[in-house]
């Protein structure tokens, strides 16, 4: 009964398990397939792989510029966002008058607010400036967005930092600087990693922002695939390919980062 | 010593504000600008397509979404998306939290496989969601000719159909989420009160419903706020899977204010579209938050 009861449940995790990584086994699976295989019904799961989607994607430079341009606007946004979140998260933990700046009630409301409303405006003067499709106005726009998330999730590690540390340096002849950059920064080291983590995470997998506000120069990988779908139609195995490449960074780096994954993204809610 | 540390203290304070007071403003004065802006949009008939330029209509663009059917239909979308989806998954996710909540071994590893979903690119998702819904070639069609409905479902095609298949897509991908919040809280609940109630002789279900679930409540409530959120501004599924179609079965106002905005380039009238999607989900979070509150009284 015991045992009838205990294989009863492991079979309700396996069927967990199926539904929720289905898509993502599906997604890599299909990139492997030939043309004829990836069509075929009933699907095959035994196959020979093969590597030609990811010749033909990797060749397409298109794709490879895409690559480059996620790269260089998430890590240039979100290095930028922790650095100035780690500042201002300082300051904010350690010398904050209270009650002068709620910025847990700021994040909530960016994250109220839908992304469609300040993005609308955000066209029509970069439209009137002429800086549309710019790396400048790109990282502008996601650093904006990944501050007040850093701020809110570094302010919870600097918090953990015994005020008497920073004192005892204080006292012992570190300016406020010295303090923070030799002293408190190595504490929050751990912090700083998953702040950057999530915030690439976050910059890299966001579509509607690089949707509106990118043109051919600059267009980040989400938006190159959409580009994908609607010229090439039914290539599924060159989008499964590309799909399978965009995912697999995040998903090494998210999940090295998962004990702060939830944390992040649930940050300014728990009031 | 002591008042030695405190009068340094005082002495640093103004460079301890110099750390965030700059970033503060800049983000206090884009905000206001950006707010500034969107009334600006929404008091002007603009479209880029036009040449003569900005024309102020006070408050014509309201008048017009009111008597717009297309932005009604869209509210209802936006509604019955919302409400399904987050309902849905609140009420799984719960379920499956306390299903999982035991001891075995790989419990770690369900908990981690279960993050990916949520770290998967939606668009990417979108896409895989795709393949499976198409007609012909998709396995959901092939599941369902397993169990006995050989000529399957034009999932995203038919307009009774593609609400609900978006919303399945909604479900994948964030029910996990509302698991692991609720996973999380049911590991840091104490234990003694759960021990108290089996000895007292409660059965499984009564120590659910009237020990575990008042004690994970606020998670629940976290949870669902945030999916409430997030519901509402959900765009990469839909733009790739359906664009709002078809015939604007599945078009949810945020994706009638993107398509006004830069398929037809109304700009004033999109950003009242978006306006007006805010404030009801501010008025969706209270009524939220009031009936959860009101509920929790009772419990």
């Amino acid at each position: 009964m015991r045992l009838l009861r205990a294989t009863l449940f492991r079979l309700g995790v396996v069927l967990l398990l199926v539904f929720f990584l289905l898509p993502f086994v599906w997604l890599v699976l299909t990139s492997f397939k030939t043309y004829l295989d990836a069509f075929a019904i009933p699907p095959v799961l035994i196959f020979k792989p093969v590597l030609v989607n990811y010749v033909k994607i990797l060749a397409n430079a298109d794709f490879v510029a895409a690559f480059v341009n996620s790269a260089v606007v998430s890590l240039a946004s979100s290095a930028i966002a922790v650095l100035v979140g780690a500042l201002a998260a300082y300051g904010l933990a350690f010398g904050r008058r209270r009650g002068a700046f709620d910025i847990e009630l700021f994040v909530l409301s960016l994250r109220i607010a839908p992304p469609i409303l300040f993005i609308i405006p955000t066209y029509y003067l970069a439209n009137r400036f002429g800086v549309l499709d710019t790396y400048g106005l790109l990282i502008g726009v996601y650093t904006l967005v990944n501050v007040p998330f850093g701020i809110s999730l570094l302010i919870t590690y600097f918090r953990d930092v015994p005020p008497d540390m920073r004192e005892a340096a204080l006292v012992d002849g570190c300016n406020e600087w010295q303090t923070f950059w030799r002293i408190v920064m190595p504490v929050v080291r751990g912090g700083l990693t998953a702040t950057m983590i999530l915030s690439v995470l976050f910059t890299w997998n966001e579509f509607l922002i690089a949707l509106v506000l990118t043109g051919k120069a600059t267009q980040t990988l989400p938006v190159a695939i959409t580009a994908f779908l609607t010229f090439q139609g039914t290539e599924w195995g060159q989008l499964t390919a590309a799909g399978t490449l965009i995912m697999l960074p995040m998903l090494a780096v998210g999940l090295l980062a998962q004990r702060n994954l939830v944390r992040g993204m649930t940050i300014g809610s728990v009031k | 010593m002591q008042a030695d540390a405190l009068a340094t203290r005082r002495r640093r304070q103004p460079g301890v504000r110099l750390f965030y007071q700059p970033t503060l403003w800049v983000l206090g004065v884009i905000s206001v600008l950006v707010t500034g802006y969107t009334v600006f949009l929404v008091l002007h008939r603009i479209s880029l397509l036009q040449p003569e330029g900005d024309r102020f209509v006070g408050l014509g663009n309201i008048i017009t979404l009111l008597g717009d059917g297309r932005a009604w239909n869209a509210t209802l979308n936006t509604f019955i998306y919302v409400v399904s989806a987050s309902t849905i998954e609140i009420a799984a996710g719960t379920g499956i939290a306390l299903y999982l909540n035991r001891d075995f071994s790989g419990r770690r590893i369900v908990r981690t496989l279960l993050l990916i979903p949520l770290i998967m690119t939606p668009v990417v998702s979108g896409l895989i969601w795709r393949i499976f819904y198409d007609p012909n070639s998709g396995i959901a069609n092939y599941l369902l000719s397993l169990v006995g409905f050989p000529d399957g479902l034009d999932w995203l095609g038919d307009p009774h159909m593609a609400m609900a298949s978006l919303v399945l897509v909604d479900v994948w991908q964030w029910t996990p989420f509302v698991i692991v919040i609720v996973m999380a809280a049911l590991e840091s609940m104490a234990r003694e009160p759960l021990e108290a109630a089996m000895i007292d002789g409660a059965s499984r279900w009564q120590a659910t419903r009237y020990v575990i679930l008042p004690m994970v409540r606020d998670a629940i409530l976290v949870a669902a706020t945030l999916r409430l959120i997030d519901s509402v501004k959900v765009f990469d599924i839909i733009y790739v899977m359906t664009r709002g179609g078809p015939a604007l079965a599945t078009e949810t106002l945020n994706m009638y204010s993107y398509l006004t905005a830069f398929n037809s380039f109304s700009l004033g009238y999109a950003g009242t579209i978006a306006l007006v999607l805010t404030v009801l989900v501010n008025v969706g979070l209270v009524i939220v938050y009031r009936l959860a509150t009101g509920r929790m009284r009772e419990v």
